[in-house]
Order: structure tokens, then C-alpha cells, then sequence
């Protein structure tokens, strides 16, 4: 099974990171590389150069 | 996620004075018949494009890949937001989309902005702690379980011990 991409809610994460444990206020955002919806691939730091940035996570259900 | 319609108004407020809005898109938080979980990138890229088409979504989507790598890094909850200043760092995050405590960040760094550009003499960098609340809609919350499928609200059940949609009073009962 894939503890990640869980098939129902309630199966827990083994291990899962504290939310306030990283990523924390103050400290530079982890910089990451996701895909638009074209396809293109994009990182944080091509946007925080010139602009502040809403992080807003998220899905269909 | 949170609700897509006040986060796209404060998108329309803040975009034309240095700020960005994206929502990356993660594993389902409830998957169910209609949106299970994800197996392949390709799936995970079908949902969210079905998202963008369901809520009229016009903030610009971005795929975390399918081991959920950023999604980790930031913490691992369904419906997190952060505010990141210019340059990079971290200077809001909330467990829960909350769109009018995120206006009033917003509004603070704008204030930096100005500050800065008259070349205030010294600027004290503050930190907060705060709890919040924010109130949901019972029919708004049945729509997205519902449209997730009947397994989404029976998972719910299960974990909880009550409907997803139940509202507090029912729940204290």
C-alpha cells in the first residue's frame, strides 16, 4: 500500500512531520519543483525573486 | 482545499501589487469512487484539471509529483496556506485556509512594501501566535464529499464517528 497516497481517509500517516515542526515562519520556504497543469515544470524560487507568494495546498476531494 | 471563490478575490486584490497566488495540488484528502486515490501522475494531473473545471478555478494549478515531495516538506495537511515574503522567506502559515486572516497578512506585508519605499529608519520585525476560526457551510462541505463518492463520507464515519457535514450541535449530542 502507498502510506502517501492513501486509499481512504483515516489510514494515517506513518512518521507524517509535525506541521509546525518544518517548514516554520521565519525560515527560508523549501524550494520544490511542480508541474503546471501544461506541463511545464516550475520552481519557487523563479517566482520569489520579484514576487511574495500565497501557497495554497489542496484537491478535488 | 478551502473554498476557491474568496482566495480568487484576494488573488484579484493583491496580484496587481506584487504578490502571486498558486494552489498545489496534492493527494486526496477523502478519496471515494469518483476521485480515488491517486496511482499514477497522469490520474493526479486528471484530478486536477477536473478541479479546475469544477470550481472554476483561475488561480494557476501546480502538480506535486505523486511521493508528495513539497506537499511534505510543508507539513502535510490537506488544506495549509503560507505567505511567502519576497526572497523567500516564510512569513505566515496556518493549518487552514483562512481567506480573511490571509488578507490581513497580506495587508501587513504590503505595509513592509511601504515602509521600505520611504526608507523608514527601523523597522522591528514582530512574530505572532494566534487561534482562529473559521465558519463552514454544512451544504458546501455535503457537495464536496458527495461529489467525492459515497466511500469519501463513509471513511469519514469511520475515522471520526461522525458525517463530515454534521454541524457542532449534532456532534455535542
Amino acid at each position: 500500500m502507498d502510506a502517501y497516497n492513501y486509499e481512504g481517509y483515516g489510514q494515517c500517516d506513518i512518521g507524517a512531520p509535525d506541521f509546525f515542526s518544518v517548514a516554520k515562519v521565519g525560515a527560508p520556504a523549501p524550494d520544490f519543483s511542480l508541474t503546471t497543469l501544461d506541463g511545464d515544470r516550475v520552481s519557487l524560487a523563479d517566482f520569489t525573486e520579484q514576487k511574495h507568494i500565497v501557497l495554497e495546498f489542496g484537491s478535488v476531494t | 482545499m478551502g473554498e476557491v471563490p474568496p482566495l480568487t478575490r484576494l488573488r484579484e486584490k493583491y496580484r496587481p501589487k506584487g504578490f502571486e497566488f498558486f494552489i498545489v495540488y496534492v493527494r486526496e484528502a477523502h478519496p471515494g469512487e469518483n476521485f480515488p486515490h491517486h496511482a499514477s501522475f497522469e490520474q493526479k494531473l486528471a484530478h486536477a484539471r477536473k478541479l479546475r473545471e469544477l470550481e472554476r478555478v483561475e488561480i494557476p494549478i501546480l502538480l506535486d509529483d505523486l511521493a508528495g515531495t513539497a506537499h511534505r516538506a510543508y507539513g502535510l495537511l490537506p488544506n495549509m496556506v503560507y505567505l511567502i515574503e519576497r526572497g523567500g522567506t516564510i512569513v505566515y502559515k496556518s493549518d487552514w485556509t483562512d481567506s480573511q486572516e490571509l488578507d490581513g497578512v497580506c495587508e501587513s506585508l504590503l505595509r513592509l512594501d511601504e515602509m521600505k519605499e520611504r526608507g523608514a529608519p527601523i523597522i522591528r520585525k514582530g512574530v505572532s501566535e494566534r487561534l482562529h476560526w473559521i465558519p463552514m457551510e454544512p451544504a458546501e462541505r455535503e457537495r464536496i464529499y458527495r461529489r467525492s463518492g459515497a466511500k469519501a463520507i463513509k471513511d469519514y464515519l469511520n475515522a471520526k464517528g461522525h458525517l463530515p457535514y454534521a454541524s457542532d450541535r449534532e456532534i455535542k449530542k
